[in-house]
């Protein structure tokens, strides 16, 4: 399989068309359920998960592979979903309210399937998105504060400061 | 004993967190999948667009250098001995504003 993607990868930077959509088409549901903890929103997931694919359709021949292919994907979506939140205040405001709480259409069909979310997981979603990315790609992708550094253009130190100072918040809450 | 109780209380905490994004998983298992007809449609738009704006640059490019290049014509038409004082002081004054500038920028390197 990561033989199988190296190969797609080199034949997408060599520019061939059908190779990248081969290789976004195996990614997409990795991205898509990444900025689904971020956004809580489908259709805000979709827009950004579109985003990403024409960034990285631009600059695939960027691409190095000193980091793995769904690392540098994510490093590209977080960006992008930190951008937007940045830029774009009226937006900022909506996702704020956005954040909060899981979208009409995903509250539905998690009550339809019976699912139950715990007091932390609303105690999170309310955190700066400073600090939960850092605790995301952490507890949940595993990646070390180094690599999580070097994905959003921190030092380790404040990657690490910045996982304690949102667990001691979750603690209080 | 303080800090054992904590750290037992954060791990409780990740854990529910991890079963949350989880379960978040699951939902997203359904939504999250995209066709390739659906990937080259997206990217054939975004080659259009970035087509159209790339046309859209080079017309104002065009119209730009048109403009200036049109100007100038007109100037050394009506009004040669502005034009040739134009050039000949930008000549001798540009260098000179660069020097003050390239001086400027050592000097306040050397104080910081």
């Amino acid at each position: 399989m990561e033989q199988e993607t190296e190969k797609l990868i080199r034949e997408a930077q060599a520019g061939n068309e059908d190779a990248f959509t081969v290789l976004f088409q195996r990614q997409y549901p990795f991205l898509y359920k990444y900025l689904l903890k971020l956004t809580l929103n489908e259709e805000l997931s979709r827009d950004l998960a579109q985003e990403t694919m024409l960034k990285c359709y631009m600059k695939i021949s960027s691409y190095k592979g000193e980091s793995k292919f769904s690392t540098w994907m994510l490093t590209i979506a977080t960006r992008l979903y930190t951008d937007q939140l940045r830029r774009n205040k009226r937006e900022r405001r909506w996702l704020d309210e956005a954040k909060l709480v899981l979208s009409r259409k995903l509250s539905w069909e998690a009550s339809a399937k019976g699912i139950e979310w715990s007091e932390m997981f609303t105690d999170f979603n309310r955190l700066d998105p400073g600090t939960r990315v850092p605790i995301l790609l952490h507890y949940y992708y595993g990646y070390t504060h180094e690599e999580i550094g070097s994905m959003l253009h921190l030092k380790p130190g404040t990657v690490k400061s910045r996982i304690h100072y949102g667990l001691k918040k979750l603690r209080k809450e | 004993m303080g800090t054992h109780k904590d750290n037992e209380r954060i791990n409780e905490r990740i854990r529910e967190l991890l079963d949350d994004w989880q379960q978040l998983d699951r939902l997203g298992e359904e939504s999250g999948n995209i066709s390739q007809a659906e990937i080259k449609r997206q990217l054939t738009l975004f080659k259009e667009r970035e087509r159209e704006r790339l046309l859209k640059e080079i017309a104002v490019f065009l119209a730009v250098a048109f403009c200036i290049l049109a100007s100038l014509v007109v100037i050394v038409l009506k009004a040669p001995i502005l034009f040739v004082a134009i050039q000949g002081g930008m000549t001798v004054l540009g260098p000179a504003v660069l020097y003050v500038l390239w001086k400027r920028q050592r000097e306040g390197s050397n104080l910081s």
